[in-house]
């Protein structure tokens, strides 16, 4: 298991390195005029010229992308070019803000998932109709129409929780709470849809299988053999895609981040990219590709965990 | 039993979370709408805190939390003191002697006087900021002893004390000068400081009331916070919800939206940007019919600006044929006549120049331009026989059109102070002049104003906008109105020539 571990850590340097690559290319070559947009509409050229030069815009690409991944090596990511704050102090603010959400919703999404899933596969009947029923409908209905609709009415009409904003842990629990509560409502409900539907179908496989006839007629009781043998088995797909929500999130957040003007990274990333901050999204990519490799890695060791079919040495 | 006591359980918990989310009061309180605290709201993310990184319109605010510039331009746009007691010019207007205040200190505890405002004005003129221009007349700064600077210009420079209000005025500790946190923490002698544990840079800028400030009348509240929004609809919501004061709305949508939930709304009495046409290619360069000027004519005879904004901007705006501000003495509301829509008159003057079939051209699109107004133009331009063709500029749209990538665009301009806008705008070195396009005629008003006293340069400028008028080198619409949201318990008064209100324009309500 450990050499399996660091295999997968070693290729998810590699990775980062090809990816980091792609990226600062990928904007480089997309970049435009970025020192006229930083100085705006009434610099003249020769400010413009000026300011290229000073952020090292008329160096060659591969002179520039050795320059960052040597700055990076040491742990120096460099500043905004158009907010000037350093990458790593952004970072630091706003990935726990995405990560909240993101965890948030993966906690949500798997309980709910879950007993929904499991209650829907068990019971079968109106129960199932229905749950397959609400899937459907969490599936179809668009997440930025969710995350309005709860801005609007629980938000601005009701008044039950703030309508914008975050507020840290560390500040205020409740605040925190207060904050989180409909952005992470909004990101789960399509999330809820896809992942009930796997557990469903994984639980009716299982369900099936002999030996849990087996395990029946030799008089387990009957959570036992739910809890214990049939869940832990249907687990692997519904980890596995859980992992992709996760990671699929990581990016999902974004309209979410809009609607509740949230400090997220997703934010970050769409605002540096649409502008041509490559400082910040190559800060955004690193950090990006290191947590899904984790996050992979983890939910292997934890399917592995929990079915011992799927170990891998 | 056993299932009541779980129910009960259950009940409990749900009630209990629910406390805590919603608590007494609804939730968190966030700032706004409490008499010691103001929250405005913007979807503008300062670029930097650095004076000479400074920039205008929507950046203004965040500099005027923590600096303090050498003259204060009040709401109508008169020049007031602040670290410059008093100031005036030789009589050959090139030299400006300035006195300054010897009781200011900066956040750091730097003292302020003479030398440091001498390092701050040649740092700002020698930088790469967006507004460096400001002072590309300044020579040289004479420090003459601790209280007293001469500004010594190149040329005399009518627009110098506006800019001293502005960006070019901005004063910082020199002790940050070699910082590069200066661009994320500011270090000023304004009326507030910034409490860096609060604030998250990109999404909530906090300041708290400074209590040694010089002048506490400035200083309305003891927490000024700025929010940022990504997107207006979340601005709106959260100037419905009360958590923040006050905040620039500019979506036509958000705006009637906005009044609908009795968000009061104000609109500046002097316009900050007009809407229309900029021909570019007065010279005729790229597409020779438009170095005609019966052809730029027959252009600005084929749009109906009062129904355009009528149709498009629900009437939010007033019409004009000028680009001076209506805060100009050199405003003539009788040149707002000189182009009625008349396409048939249009029509008359390309067949007179010799463009009876028309001409081909093409103009920037970009995700600026909304697609209903580019229809409009495309329809009016070729019922005179003009045939556009759009090519999309994408995010380098301002480089590409200064570049002289294109004869002619549509554009949403602002109209700053006179000499400024010549200079900008006309000359032909302007930034906002690619093909160069100069006039004998034009060149020699433009040339007289310097030397001149405050009475003929009104006239001067007077005779600069009749001068573009008749000769076309604009297609003006309309000025389009700025609107302001502010929620009640804050009073506000807005700032000419600015499109949200400086910082001491806001008091509580009484």
């Amino acid at each position: 298991m450990l050499s399996y571990i660091v295999r997968r850590l070693a290729a998810g340097v590699v990775l980062l390195f090809v990816i980091s690559g792609i990226a600062y290319a990928t904007m480089f070559l997309s970049g435009g005029d970025i020192a006229r947009r930083l100085l705006g509409q009434m610099a003249t050229e020769d400010q413009v010229a000026a300011k290229a030069g000073e952020l090292g815009l008329d160096q060659p690409l591969v002179t520039r992308y050795f320059d960052w991944l040597g700055s990076a090596l040491g742990g120096d990511f460099g500043r905004s070019w158009f907010t000037g704050e350093p990458v790593a102090q952004a970072l630091e603010n706003r990935l726990p803000v995405t990560l909240t959400l993101v965890i948030g919703t993966t906690l949500v999404v798997a309980v709910v998932s879950v007993l929904l899933g499991t209650a829907a596969a068990v019971r079968r009947g109106w129960l199932d109709r229905t749950v397959q029923l609400l899937s459907v409908a969490g599936y179809a209905l668009p997440g930025f129409w969710i995350a309005l609709l709860l801005a609007l009415v629980v938000a601005v009409e009701l008044g039950w929780f703030p309508a914008t904003g975050y507020v840290p842990f560390s500040l205020s629990v409740a605040g925190w709470l207060s904050t989180i509560t409909l952005p992470i409502a909004a990101l789960s409900i399509g999330a809820v849809a896809s992942t009930t539907q796997q557990v469903r179908g994984a639980m009716i496989d299982v369900l099936r299988q002999d030996y849990i006839r087996t395990l029946r007629s030799r008089g387990l009781p009957r959570r036992r053999v739910l809890l214990r043998h049939a869940l832990r088995n249907a687990s692997g797909p519904g980890l596995t895609v859980l992992a992709l929500q996760f990671i699929g999130l990581m990016g999902g957040a974004v309209f979410v981040e809009q609607i509740f003007a949230l400090p997220g990274i997703g934010l970050l990333a769409v605002n540096a990219t649409t502008r041509g901050d490559i400082p910040m999204v190559m800060g955004v990519v690193v950090v990006t590709v290191v947590l899904v490799t984790v996050v992979n890695l983890l939910i292997d060791i934890a399917v592995g965990f929990l079915n011992p079919k799927a170990r891998v040495r | 039993m056993r299932s009541l006591r779980r129910t009960r359980s259950a009940i409990g918990m749900v009630a209990a979370v629910g406390l805590l989310l919603t608590g007494c009061a609804g939730y968190v309180d966030q700032g706004g709408g409490s008499a010691d605290d103001l929250v405005l709201g913007s979807t503008v993310v300062p670029a930097s805190f650095d004076p000479a990184q400074a920039g205008d319109a929507n950046y203004v605010p965040y500099f005027q939390a923590a600096y303090d510039t050498l003259i204060r331009r009040e709401p109508d746009g008169d020049l007031a003191p602040m670290l410059a007691t008093d100031w005036s010019y030789d009589e050959s207007n090139t030299v400006l002697s300035m006195t300054l205040r010897d009781d200011v200190t900066f956040s750091d505890g730097v003292a302020f006087d003479a030398d440091v405002a001498k390092q701050n004005l040649e740092r700002f003129r020698d930088g790469t900021g967006p507004l460096g221009h400001y002072l590309a007349l300044l020579e040289e700064v004479v420090v003459v002893d601790p209280t007293h600077v001469e500004l010594h210009l190149s040329a005399p420079d009518p627009s110098l004390l506006v800019h001293l209000g502005d960006a070019a005025g901005l004063m910082a500790s020199p002790a940050a000068f070699d910082s590069p946190d200066l661009a994320t923490v500011p270090a000023g002698s304004g009326p507030y400081v910034m409490d860096t544990s609060a604030t998250v840079q990109g999404s909530s800028y906090v300041f708290t009331r400074r209590d040694d400030y010089w002048d506490p009348s400035l200083q309305h509240y003891e927490r000024l916070s700025f929010d940022i929004f990504p997107d207006e609809t979340a601005l709106l919501n959260a100037l419905k919800t009360g958590q923040v004061d006050a905040g620039n709305l500019s979506n036509r949508n958000n705006v009637n939206e906005a009044e609908r939930a009795g968000i009061e709304i104000v609109r500046p009495d002097i316009h900050v940007s007009w809407v229309g046409l900029i021909i570019f290619d007065r010279t005729g360069t790229t597409i020779p019919a438009l170095g005609d000027e019966r052809v730029r004519r027959a252009i600005n005879h084929a749009f109906d600006g009062p129904r355009i904004l009528e149709a498009l901007y629900d009437g939010q705006g007033t019409p004009t044929q000028q680009i001076f501000s209506e805060a100009s003495e050199a405003y003539d509301p009788a040149l707002n006549e000189t182009y009625a829509y008349d396409p048939e008159l249009a029509r008359e003057l390309m067949a007179e120049a010799g463009y009876p079939d028309g001409f081909d051209i093409t103009m920037p699109t970009s995700a600026f331009f909304d697609q209903p107004t580019l229809q409009i133009i495309r329809q009016s331009l070729a019922d005179i026989g003009v045939r556009v063709t759009y090519e999309d500029a994408g995010q380098d749209l301002i480089s590409r059109m200064l570049a002289g990538d294109y004869p002619m665009s549509l554009m949403f301009l602002g109209a700053p102070v006179d000499w400024t806008l010549v200079n900008s705008y006309l000359t032909p070195d302007s930034a906002w002049n690619p093909f160069h396009a100069q006039d004998p005629e034009l060149s020699e008003l433009i040339d007289a104003v310097p030397a001149a006293d405050d009475g003929e340069q009104a006239e001067l400028f007077g005779e600069i906008n009749r001068y573009l008028v008749d000769h076309a080198w604009f297609a003006p619409w309309f000025w389009i109105d700025e609107t302001y949201a502010v929620n009640d318990g804050t009073d506000v008064v807005l700032q000419t020539q600015q499109n949200v209100p400086s910082v001491y324009n806001y008091t509580p309500s009484a």
